[in-house]
């Protein structure tokens, strides 16, 4: 069964339609990447997955079989996640009390994180090259590190679906090759899906198996990478020329 | 600091506070007519000054500043703002036309608190419905409203104050400032706020989630809109509450919640315990102060939460922007 299945989904902005008769079946072990340019409704995509809908979308997404729209937030959160595009603090916290705070679907009302819970955020925190920062308040962060810090809550959420906006904004190529290899073995090795948004064409043709490419006219394109990432489709899809160049045997689209 | 010290230390100072307001005052007690008194050897006069006069009045002190500060951290949450305080929503306004209108009609203390507290659940409802009307429900939206409601209870405060005749205006201006001369009843207060903490501290780890915005903490697992209906609603109540006891006492609500997350941090599930002793405590040593410095007369309270106040929080905003 699909972990998300999305039926007929449209997202009406003012006069625009941004996309249209969308259907999409997100299965375990797929890795998703979702390309257009900026306005073309990708975050909000992303949040309609979740169960946020806004006003301007319309259909219905199903996880694991029942309608979100029946699902508390509770049980959503303890099946899928969402890493949002920018995070705010208004009030102070510690990088510790942020990665604990993943746990928060999975935790009763009157009980408390468990060692379990502890060595999960610890575990995260390794994985985002943030050990040792557990004390530091978010604020004195750096903007990487803070991306890597919801990133790590994200993990610590531990979310069978982990939706990801642009969850490459502020790393360094690094951490942004470390999280795309990552990412890539939860879907290989644990089953888990993934859907991110992305803005480099290179990342999801090496690191997914599916892209969706949506327009912003209300057309878009669903399918495997290698044949729906081509020079002629990237070209329309940014309103640029873009070519492709051969590398050590993999395929490289480069601006011309 | 440690949780467990800390909140050793909270209520140490809350038993020293309390032990306080009920030595001194416009006749000083030695410590062994209290202890007297505690184990029920002496009933006479100095037992009335201690059972019947000092001790409601101290815990009725430490149920408001409970009240209040409790209020405060969960509107700062509410209204994702760490400066708001429990009056920002106009609920102290609201209570202070009620007060005030029942004093210019003569009513007895019963009729003022009655009179008081009416004002303030009129002005939560007032703004709750003027918030919510139709479309969205946004912390900046309830603000505003709350902002701009506040502020026509000012103008009309004024008006009262410049047409009210001239031998109502002490005890008109004493209530505006805060004042616990007429709390002797302890027990609504501490009731109220022994319900207020049963009901948020189950979701305190909630409130952590929203104090990082609406979207963070919806992708949690929290329902946002009946927590933030909840919090309106407890917060508005409570704040009634110790306005209705001791007037607009200001500064408690706001700055409470920020010292001891300096101290706790803002864990909520620790923070809220926290600023409930913090604020009681405050208080309370706020009103023995009152009662004492000048004493026969008695100085209204909120002059001295204020005075402790205004330096306090403007320490912290300059250390928290540095």
């Amino acid at each position: 069964m699909a972990l998300l299945d999305v039926t007929d989904l449209v997202c009406r902005v003012g006069e625009r339609t941004l996309w249209q008769g969308l259907h999409l079946e997100i299965a375990p072990g797929q890795c998703w990447g979702i390309l257009g340019s900026n306005g073309s409704g990708k975050t909000t995509l992303l949040h309609t997955l979740a169960g946020m809908p806004s006003p301007t979308t319309s259909g219905e997404v199903k996880l694991m079989g029942s309608s979100l729209t029946t699902l508390s937030r509770r049980a959503i959160a303890r099946q899928l996640g969402l890493l949002l595009q920018d995070s705010h603090d208004a009030f102070p916290e510690s990088v510790w009390e942020n990665v604990l705070s993943g746990r928060h679907p999975h935790l009763g009302r009157w009980q408390q994180e468990t060692e379990r819970d502890h060595a999960q955020g610890r575990h995260a925190l390794g994985l985002m090259d943030l050990a040792g920062l557990e004390s530091r308040q978010v604020a004195s962060l750096s903007g990487g590190e803070r991306r890597r810090l919801a990133i790590a809550t994200l993990l610590t959420q531990d979310p069978t679906i982990l939706l990801l906006d642009e969850p490459l904004n502020h790393l360094d190529l690094r951490h942004q090759q470390g999280l795309l290899q990552l990412l890539h073995q939860l879907c290989r090795k644990d089953g888990k899906a993934v859907v991110m948004v992305l803005h480099d064409p290179n990342q999801a043709l090496r690191y997914c198996d599916h892209v969706l490419l949506l327009r912003g006219n209300g057309s878009w394109d669903a399918g495997r990478s290698e044949e729906l990432l081509t020079t002629e489709r990237l070209t329309e899809l940014y309103g640029c020329a873009i070519t492709e160049i051969e590398q050590n045997s993999r395929r490289l689209f480069v601006p011309d | 600091m440690r949780p467990l010290l800390l909140f050793s230390l909270l209520i140490l100072g809350a038993i020293i506070a309390l032990l306080t307001a009920l030595l001194f005052g416009s006749v000083p007690l030695s410590p062994t007519e209290l202890w007297s008194v505690i184990t029920g050897e002496e009933q006479g006069i100095t037992g009335n000054i201690i059972l019947e006069l000092r001790l409601p009045r101290a815990l009725a002190a430490f149920a408001v500043g409970g009240l209040l500060a409790l209020a405060g951290a969960q509107m700062q949450v509410l209204l994702g703002n760490p400066l708001a305080d429990p009056y920002i929503l106009g609920i102290s306004g609201g209570a202070a036309i009620g007060a005030l209108l029942a004093m210019l009609f003569g009513a007895a203390a019963l009729g003022i608190n009655s009179s008081a507290l009416a004002g303030a659940l009129l002005s939560t409802l007032l703004v709750f419905g003027l918030a919510h009307g139709r479309g969205a429900w946004s912390p900046t939206r309830l603000l505003l409203t709350g902002v701009v409601v506040a502020a026509g209870w000012g103008a009309l405060i004024s008006f009262l104050l410049a047409t009210a005749p001239h031998q109502n205006l002490p005890g008109m201006l004493f209530w505006l400032m805060g004042d616990l001369v007429h709390a002797d009843q302890a027990l609504p207060g501490l009731l109220l706020l022994a319900f207020g903490l049963l009901i948020t501290l189950p979701r305190a780890r909630s409130l952590n989630l929203l104090a990082r915005g609406e979207q963070q903490a919806t992708v949690l697992g929290v329902e946002v809109k009946p927590l933030r209906l909840q919090l309106y609603l407890t917060a508005s109540l409570m704040t009634a509450a110790a306005v209705t006891l001791g007037g607009s006492i200001g500064f408690v609500g706001l700055v409470v919640p920020h010292m001891l997350r300096l101290l706790v941090g803002s864990d909520h599930r620790l923070l809220l315990p926290a600023v409930v002793l913090g604020g009681g405590t405050l208080l309370l040593l706020a009103d023995t102060l009152a009662r004492t410095l000048l004493a026969p007369q008695q100085l209204p309270v909120g002059v001295l939460t204020a005075m402790l106040g205004v330096p306090l929080f403007l320490y912290l905003l300059q250390r928290s922007y540095r």
